[in-house]
């Protein structure tokens, strides 16, 4: 497998007032490279699908955006602010669902949810009860006792309590059966306008309902950021008898014993440019393009 | 009025009604939740000294430990337990104004502990008497072993009945030994050997068991992080090395660097030692103070008892505080050869932390000075005291910083002033132990401590190295 | 009336929901007037983004095929569009497409399977 030049398909319209803004981030444990200059903005409104194989550095770009890692170097900002020293505010605008839940054991679950929504301005109780009652969580139950799909809802109702304008998610679903992550992901979309979801998961059939953008990521790089429906639509496989020029609109190339196998951009690479031979000229869906940019 | 205006005054209204008490009490309701775990221990105690008042009235035993002390180091342990049980973890970072408010909570029960003790003094009067230095070292030792056995709980959640039993057992113990079997008390609290007055079984078998080494050593699985973020430094460590911020003191870098010649370190290597120590400050902070109180011949518990509670209380409090503290840090540095760590902790920042436990703890401590000079107490032995117990505390302190990982700041102006802190503890604990065989007794059970903490270290470190640490 | 969405399908939903309003006015089965569902509970209903769902309205409207009408919602289109032969041959395509990229994949040649279309077009009529 050869890599071409990650290609950075054009970032996301930049707004000022965009929610998520990651620049050049670089982090590195030892000889670890964690981000490797990765970059990332998100518009307002955006659900945004952040792919990418084990190790690609999701959570790393999560917890820097958080604040709760420092990068070597690169520029932050996330709700507007440095996110090391983000404000109260800020804060009670933001709801984090870590990948593993951080939860105080020794609560019962009604207690922990007034615990921690004390905190915030906004808490909604009846409908965090509603949730509760909803979602099949026993309020009356210790946390202890909970089992870790549970404990998964729980985390992502101190989350979403507060009903925050900015959502991060790192792999809040793969506790859930099927259909409760059909309910949390109509969820995400439950009377908040105008909210911004990063969600990164390794369930990408759930990704692909609900994301209007996808970021996939590689090696700590931020490998692809577009629409996804514009990627659905332009992005296609094809095999071809000889290699593609590499360039624009060649995101990857494959060459096997007889043939190449490619994924290409149609806006940047026209269907009309590939060589006499080529065929099997595919639409992917999400699996499917993972597949072919990650292997 | 619209619609629109109308919501957002509706908003604002709302704002307004969210008031902080409400918060306030929300977390004060959760303290005495939090320390739950005491109240088994502490209705124990209450029973023990009930008793021990009334055979103390019998005249068949003399009291050696009063209400206040009982007390007070019971709710200041519960309360330590209950903000680092709280304090927590990433995800709480997020919440508004979370650890403010919880520190201030925290702060303010302390106080309100701290206004009653002229009273638990007065109900308890009678600790001044009969207590000795050798009895000190044996009060310290005790305290740690709830310390240990109670961390121990919390991080290893499968020991759950042997826990129990192991801190019931001790909690039991000294009464027991006060009222049981004579030839048995006399055995375990008499010296092995007349040189040697302080090695009684009791001593050395707190000694041996005081540090906070059964967590490692019964340990099946490094705990996990949200289970026991801040009650033991081996969590955090553990997070650290999972989410990759892990961070090697120096001193322990130092370490490593001799005894493995390795610059690049394998993650438990880079977790084991720092956790080692980690739980080791504690003992050698308090062998600090107690050797220095031994020294200078002025053990007056009536002082220390009240004093060293909600002291403690106050450093356990403080401790995820620092913690917390050190996750920002000044500039950029680089810990191990290769590795640019980045820590920033603004120098005003850290003078400002140093500046409120200063003030804290000389507050605390105002009371006790009170007592003292009302029980008429000599101003040169207070002198000696207060002396005494601010380099303890600044030792307790710095070691502090030192151990735990993520708090090192290399070269920086606190660093050279905590290192010269330091080097003064070391070298009156080193005259005390060339001059004085009570100091010699107290190092020698911290001797023991090291030696049994190093040996569980490389016994856990086999187990530690199938653990996969990657996250 | 039901969409039928399927998220893991190589074409976007917001295409396939076009697709499929296009497809059922053609065919008569939505007539004008008849209401669209609401975004919110075609979101609801397959658990995806309403943006998605809201895009397509917004490029079925464009197009002259639904309108928005207030208190109501989103219905089909009073006068539907003159669509001349080409155009309704461009909706034809995305199906044909998949069927000649099926078609290749089975290696069945172009004889056979020009021979079952028209076979399913005839079908049809009886």
């Amino acid at each position: 497998m050869t890599m071409t030049q990650p290609q950075l398909i054009p970032p996301l319209a930049a707004m000022s007032d965009d929610p998520v803004l990651l620049e050049d981030v670089t982090l590195a444990y030892g000889d670890i490279i964690a981000l490797n200059n990765a970059s990332l903005r998100l518009p307002t409104g955006s659900v945004v699908g952040l792919a990418g194989s084990n190790g690609a550095g999701k959570s790393s770009l999560i917890r820097c955006l958080l604040g709760l890692t420092l990068p070597q170097s690169g520029r932050i900002r996330l709700l507007g602010e440095d996110p090391r020293e983000l404000s109260d505010a800020a804060r009670a605008r933001l709801g984090y669902v870590p990948q593993t839940p951080e939860l105080i054991e020794w609560m019962k679950v009604d207690q922990h949810l007034d615990y921690i929504g004390a905190f915030y301005p906004d808490w909604d109780a009846a409908r965090v009860a509603d949730w509760c009652a909803k979602w099949d969580l026993p309020p009356r139950q210790k946390v202890a006792g909970l089992s870790l799909g549970q404990k998964q809802k729980l985390s992502l109702l101190l989350a979403l309590g507060h009903a925050p304008q900015l959502l991060v998610l790192d792999e809040p679903v793969a506790s859930f059966d099927p259909l409760m992550r059909r309910e949390f992901m109509r969820t995400l979309f439950d009377e908040t306008p105008d909210r911004t979801v990063l969600i990164s998961s390794h369930l990408l059939s759930d990704l692909e309902r609900v994301i209007s953008h996808l970021v996939l990521m590689k090696n700590g790089r931020v490998l692809l950021v577009d629409e996804w429906d514009a990627l659905n639509e332009n992005l296609r496989r094809v095999v071809s008898p000889i290699r593609l020029p590499s360039g624009p609109g060649v995101l990857a190339q494959h060459t096997g014993s007889e043939d190449t196998t490619a994924v290409i951009d149609t806006r940047q690479f026209p269907l009309s440019d590939l060589p006499s031979g080529a065929r099997q000229v595919m639409a992917m869906n999400l699996d499917e393009l993972f597949v072919e940019l990650m292997s | 009025m619209n619609m629109s205006t109308q919501a957002t005054s509706q908003a604002v209204m709302h704002a307004r009604e969210h008031s902080h008490w409400r918060v306030y009490l929300t977390i004060f309701r959760q303290l005495p939740v939090a320390s739950w775990l005491f109240s088994g221990l502490l209705v124990l105690f209450m029973f023990a000294l009930v008793a021990t008042q009334v055979f103390a009235a019998m005249r068949l035993t003399t009291v050696v430990f009063g209400w206040s002390w009982n007390v007070l180091l019971f709710v200041g342990l519960g309360l330590g337990k209950a903000t680092s049980d709280l304090w927590g973890s990433d995800s709480r970072r997020l919440v508004p104004d979370y650890h403010r408010r919880l520190m201030r909570v925290v702060t303010v029960t302390a106080l309100a502990i701290w206004s009653t003790i002229p009273l638990t003094y007065w109900l308890g009067s009678v600790d001044r008497d009969g207590m000795s230095w050798v009895g000190g070292v044996w009060l310290w030792s005790y305290g740690l072993l709830g310390l240990s056995f109670i961390w121990g709980f919390f991080v290893t959640r499968k020991m759950h009945w042997l826990a129990r039993v192991l801190m019931m057992s001790f909690a039991l113990l000294p009464w027991w030994a006060l009222v049981g079997y004579a030839p048995f008390r006399e055995w375990l609290f008499s010296p092995l050997a007349p040189a040697w007055p302080g090695y009684t079984p009791i001593n050395l078998l707190s000694l041996l068991l005081g540090p906070h080494n059964w967590p490692l050593f019964f340990a099946r699985r490094m705990p996990a992080v949200q289970e026991a973020a801040h009650c033991s430094s081996l969590a955090r460590i553990e997070q650290r090395v999972r989410t990759g911020t892990a961070l090697d003191g120096f001193v322990m870098r130092e370490l490593l660097q001799f005894f493995h010649a390795k610059s690049r370190l394998r993650p438990e290597f880079r977790v084991c030692p720092p956790a080692l120590l980690g739980w080791l400050w504690g003992p050698l902070a308090m062998a600090l103070f107690v050797g220095v109180f031994a020294k200078i011949g002025i053990l007056y518990l009536a002082i220390v008892a009240p004093t060293l509670a909600p002291s403690m209380a106050l450093l356990t409090a403080i401790t995820p505080l620092s913690a917390s503290i050190g996750r920002k840090s000044l500039g950029r540095y680089t810990l191990l050869p290769g590795a640019a760590h980045r820590r920033e902790l603004p120098a005003w920042l850290t003078r400002r932390y140093f500046a409120v436990c200063a003030a804290v703890i000389a507050f605390l401590w105002l009371p006790s000075l009170l007592v003292a000079i009302w029980a008429e107490i000599p101003a040169a032995v207070i002198g000696r005291f207060v002396a005494a117990l601010l380099l303890s505390l600044a030792g307790a302190t710095a070691l502090q910083i030192f151990v735990l990982p993520g708090k090192t700041t290399v070269l920086s102006t606190p660093t050279v002033f905590l290192t010269v802190f330091v080097g003064t503890i070391a070298a009156v604990n080193a005259a005390l132990i060339v001059n004085d065989a009570g100091a010699r007794l107290v190092f020698a059970g911290v001797a023991v401590s090291i030696a049994t903490s190093t040996v569980l270290y490389l016994w856990g470190l086999r187990r530690w190295k199938t653990i996969d640490l990657g996250g | 009336m039901l969409f039928d969405i399927n998220p893991s399908a190589a074409v976007p939903i917001y295409r396939q929901i076009i697709d499929q309003v296009r497809r059922m006015v053609a065919g008569g089965l939505l007539k004008p007037g008849d209401e669209l569902p609401s975004v919110r509970s075609v979101a609801a209903q397959h658990a995806v983004n309403p943006m998605t769902v809201s895009k397509a309205y917004s490029l079925l409207e464009a197009e002259g095929l639904a309108m928005r009408q207030r208190g109501v919602g989103m219905v089909i289109a009073q006068r539907q569009p003159v669509r001349e032969l080409p155009d309704r041959l461009e909706l034809l395509r995305p199906s044909l497409q998949a069927a000649a990229q099926h078609a290749r994949q089975l290696e069945i040649p172009m004889r056979d399977a020009l021979a079952l279309f028209k076979n399913e077009l005839e079908g049809d009529k009886q």
